[in-house]
């Protein structure tokens, strides 16, 4: 082990650099280990079990069970990747976005390694973690996505529960953000629905399997924005939409009574069966239908050598299927996680990003002075 | 004040009315909104935005839960929250919302009335001033707004 360098040079291209990433910027506590952009390991821990959702982080457990659960995650994940704390060359931990308390656990945790173990630092915006998860690789060196590397220019769209913003590459770590909600995430606006119809909050991932059950064209819900000569898109809109046509559809309830407040949980909307399923299709269809239409606009414009789809929300597979369509037709590659566990929040896209920020010689330089950006945006 | 909202433009001229002169108010201000999924509290708060001259663009803090933009020309922030994934009040002051009650800030909750007890004890803190503002639904342009 070369202790002059932070990683040992074999050839120009290659770097054999061990990363331990933490991500604590939500529910899960994540710790993973890579070799370049070979994941090692990655273990999740959560006591919510939420994953499917885009729901966010819920305080009260957060900082307890990221306190409570890093140390033996840690250990976990060296585990299973038959490494010591000694092997390791770096550590990449996410300092935004996300809540302040969870994002927090975390960087301690980081700090408390580098300090003790003497390891260089890395800083890693959680939003750029999911750009670049489409390059994380299994143990052989497999890319979970198929591309070995992106190639610019190119857009990247990230989807989640907090985020839906569109940016141009130029170049690794190039981002122009051309594009965003004006005010729901598509994520919030699935979880929010999914309030509505009755399934808990959130309820995203319920919402999609609901809808595949459902008629996507009994209800024409708007697609906010379409028209705007921009690639920002109102999710809000879409959800009110959803909203009213519900109250239409309880006032059309005869000799039932009308409850018009969704705060309390579960609590019932008088909405039989099919209806939900096809307002779940029909909502679902709108929100998709919203983000083609732009992207469409975008790749048009900008002509990109691909499109990199990152963020919870590419979980969804009708979402898969139209932007599979919308690619064949206009002939760009196009490229996003595979494996939902790469989708929704990980430490594993967390240590991929990290190495793009050493090849940039990013690192924290005094590592007391990495604070967490709770609103960190991509700059 | 009860007034029906037809249009979204009407929140100018009530955020301006309620922030406008900032400068002779040296204290921080709570509003706290109360209404429904799609009530208008997100965009209501665009319009509190832009009266204090906040130019960012102001998204749903839901599953964030808060989110800050410095206003211009100050020290003060306008702190946009939302309550709507919290259960317990603890988890207010682990996200340490009580320090946020400092300076000129202007502080917007939605969902406040889940915690309604602990929102007015800010009024204790700084001489903070408290606004509560109710959006109700009427149908589809139309919202109620009670303050
Ligand atoms: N008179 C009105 N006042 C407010 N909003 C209106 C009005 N008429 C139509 N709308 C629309 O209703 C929607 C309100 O959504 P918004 O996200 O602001 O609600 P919210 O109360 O913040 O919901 P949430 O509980 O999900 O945070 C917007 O799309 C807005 O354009
Ligand atoms: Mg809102």
């Amino acid at each position: 082990m070369d202790r002059n360098g932070i990683y040992r040079r074999r050839n120009k291209e290659t770097y054999y650099m061990k990363i331990l990433a933490i991500d604590t910027s939500c529910d899960d506590t994540s710790v993973a280990i890579s070799e370049n952009l070979n994941i090692h390991a990655n273990v999740s821990w959560s006591k919510l079990k939420t994953h499917n959702d885009f729901g966010g982080v819920v305080p009260s457990e957060a900082k307890r069970q990221h306190k409570e659960f890093l140390d033996p995650v840690i250990a976990e994940a060296l585990n299973v990747a038959h490494l010591e704390i000694n092997d390791i060359d770096t550590v990449a931990v996410t300092y935004g976005p996300g809540l302040a308390i969870a994002l927090e656990a975390g960087i301690d945790k980081a700090k408390e390694i580098c300090k003790t173990h003497n390891k260089k630092l890395i800083g890693v915006n959680h939003m750029i973690g999911h750009i670049y998860s489409s390059l994380a690789r299994d143990e052989e060196g497999k890319a979970y996505s198929g591309i070995d590397d992106f190639e610019f220019p190119l857009l990247a769209l990230t989807i989640s529960g907090g985020h839906t913003d569109l940016y141009l590459m130029s170049g690794h770590m190039q981002f122009e953000r051309i594009g965003g909600t004006l005010d729901d995430a598509v994520g919030e606006a699935f979880d929010k629905v999914g309030r509505m119809l009755g399934l808990g909050f959130p309820a995203g991932y319920k919402l999609e399997s609901l809808a595949k059950s459902g008629n996507s064209s009994t209800y024409d819900f708007p697609r906010p924005m379409h028209n705007t000569n921009d690639y920002n898109w109102s999710f809000s809109g879409l959800k009110t939409a959803v909203l009213y046509q519900i109250k239409k559809i309880q006032n059309e309830y005869k000799g039932n009574p009308i409850k018009d407040d969704f705060r309390m949980k579960d609590e019932s909307n008088n909405l039989d069966e099919e209806t939900i399923n096809n307002l779940a299709a029909s909502f679902q269809e709108a929100a998709l239908e919203s983000l083609i239409i732009k992207l469409r606009k975008a790749i048009s414009q900008y002509n990109p050598k691909m499109l990199i789809i990152g963020g919870g929300v590419i979980a969804n597979q009708a979402l898969r299927e139209k932007l599979v369509a919308l690619c064949e037709n206009s002939k760009t590659p196009l490229f996003y996680p595979v494996p939902r566990w790469l989708c929704t929040d990980n430490a594993s896209m967390i240590a991929v990003a990290a190495n793009f920020y050493a090849k940039n010689n990013m690192y924290i330089k005094d590592i007391d002075t990495l604070d967490r950006v709770p609103g960190l945006e991509i700059s | 004040m009860n007034q029906i909202i037809k249009n979204i433009d009407e929140y100018k001229k009530i955020s301006e009315k309620l922030l406008g002169n900032r400068d002779a108010i040296k204290v921080p201000h709570v509003i706290a909104l109360v209404g429904d999924l799609g009530s208008g509290k997100t965009t209501f708060t665009k319009s509190i935005a832009k009266a204090i001259g906040v130019t960012q663009e102001i998204i749903s803090p839901t599953f964030i839960i808060h989110r800050e933009y410095l206003i211009p020309n100050s020290k003060s922030y306008l702190h946009h929250l939302d309550l709507y994934r919290l259960d317990h009040e603890f988890e207010l002051d682990e996200i340490g919302i009580k320090n946020l009650m400092k300076n000129q800030n202007v502080i917007v909750i939605e969902w406040a009335d889940k915690f309604r007890k602990y929102v007015d004890l800010f009024t204790k803190i700084n001489d903070t001033k408290i606004t509560w503002i109710e959006m109700e639904y009427i149908d589809e342009g139309t919202r109620r707004l009670i303050i």
